[in-house]
């Protein structure tokens, strides 16, 4: 349980994975035009993060043997399993509240389908020895992580509205420049924890 | 509606490529360049695995994606761009190169649950006719494949000092640059050229009409 939370509070953090890898990047940039979808977005990017791992973990480490073929197909294992999950909610959903369904609808396919989901769940694979807690740790955290890295970006673009700036720097380039910086700063956790 | 017709000003290949580039305007394919662009190898292979991909599958949605409904176009170019990115990663490492396979091992499953994916195949080619989702698609793949070369080609100069694995001379040695923030960084300075680049041939293209007005 201890797993739990250490990995949960730095995936949130210092290891968070937009900042760490760039994962995840494209669609935080793009959401950043819409940030009323932001919540939305992450609570469904938890929900799918966590089921998925509860399903991916234990096929992953127990049942596929570790050689080649199985390298090669076993992220296709990973999609089938998130496609596998998303068609269930969808199902509930359409069968609960279909109405509610056609108005999130392209928000939860984009939780569903997304860099920082399948590479959280190939990274904890290859990277991160840990206990099915850490990994669902890992999960909340990831979610968590790019909820307040979202907020950030958010008052930080609105501050940086500003005529002072740069015609060439407005908008997308100071974006990813605050990014940058901001990924440096955290790089200097890194020797201090590293959990990929 | 479908979109059939091209116009000169809305060339979609020339909007992905570089007017609207897809990485420098749109914001789309950021993470492959900034966790795998370090050496100018693995651009050069991302764009061709992304390529290879991102035709086929934008030519299927635009040919069945409108029939679907909503929320059956995801799993459908998910499922479609793995199976095509597993297929590729197959070549490369049987047929190109095992160590470079292996150095980009867990990127190529990345790709296929890319936003280029999401946007252009999942977005743009289910809304428009098969020759403009093609177009759209080449654009976006090379459009793709022209940053990550050049910021991959960059980051392995500066931090290895090699560019596709052979020694340069350079005077500059810069061990981070494989960080991710200096991926960032880099694509910062690139999308602010692009943008000061735009706004400089619009002022051109402005004074031009005056005067033929005039």
């Amino acid at each position: 349980m201890g797993d739990f939370f250490l990995y949960l509070i730095a995936m949130a953090t210092v290891q968070n994975i937009v900042l760490s890898t760039g994962i995840g990047a494209s669609v935080m940039l793009r959401m950043s035009r819409q940030p009323k979808d932001i919540p939305l977005y992450c609570g469904f990017l938890c929900g799918f993060s966590v089921v998925d791992m509860l399903l991916v973990y234990p096929i992953r480490r127990y049942l596929l043997p570790k050689d080649f073929i199985t390298n090669l197909i076993s992220p296709a294992v990973v999609v089938l399993v998130v496609i596998f999950v998303y068609l269930l909610v969808v199902a509930i959903l359409k069968r609960a509240v279909p109405r509610v369904l056609s108005r999130i609808q392209r928000i939860l396919s984009l939780a569903a389908f997304n860099n920082v989901l399948i590479g959280l769940l190939m990274i904890t694979e290859f990277s991160l020895n840990t206990s099915l807690w850490g990994a669902l740790g890992a999960a909340v955290g990831a979610a968590l992580g790019f909820f307040l890295l979202s907020r950030l970006i958010d008052e930080a673009l609105s501050r940086l509205d500003n005529p002072e700036m740069p015609a060439a720097f407005k908008g997308f380039p100071i974006a990813l420049l605050y990014l940058g910086l901001l990924a440096l700063a955290f790089s200097g956790f890194k020797p201090a924890i590293t959990l990929f | 509606m479908r979109t059939n017709w091209i116009s000169r000003e809305e060339n979609p290949f020339f909007a992905s490529f570089l007017s609207r580039n897809i990485v420098l305007v749109q914001a789309v394919g950021i993470c492959p360049i900034i966790l795998a662009g370090t050496t100018l190898q693995n651009g050069v292979a991302l764009t061709a695995c992304t390529l290879a991909v991102l035709l086929p599958v934008s030519l299927i949605m635009s040919l069945v994606g409108e029939k679907l409904s909503p929320w059956m176009r995801p799993p459908l170019y998910t499922i479609l761009a793995m199976g095509l990115m597993v297929l590729s990663a197959w070549v490369l490492e049987t047929y190109v190169s095992a160590d470079l396979y292996a150095k980009l091992y867990i990127f190529l499953p990345l790709m296929a649950v890319n936003t280029l994916f999401t946007y252009r195949a999942g977005g743009y080619s289910v809304q428009h006719a098969p020759h403009l989702a093609l177009l759209d698609a080449l654009g976006s793949g090379l459009g793709f494949g022209i940053v990550i070369c050049a910021v991959s080609a960059l980051r392995e100069m500066l931090a290895q000092g090699t560019l596709w694995g052979k020694p340069v001379e350079m005077s500059v040695h810069f061990s981070a640059a494989s960080l991710p923030a200096v991926g960032f960084i880099m694509l910062a300075f690139m999308a602010a050229a692009l943008q000061w680049l735009k706004a400089g041939l619009s002022r051109l293209a402005d004074k031009q009409r005056g005067q033929n007005h005039g």
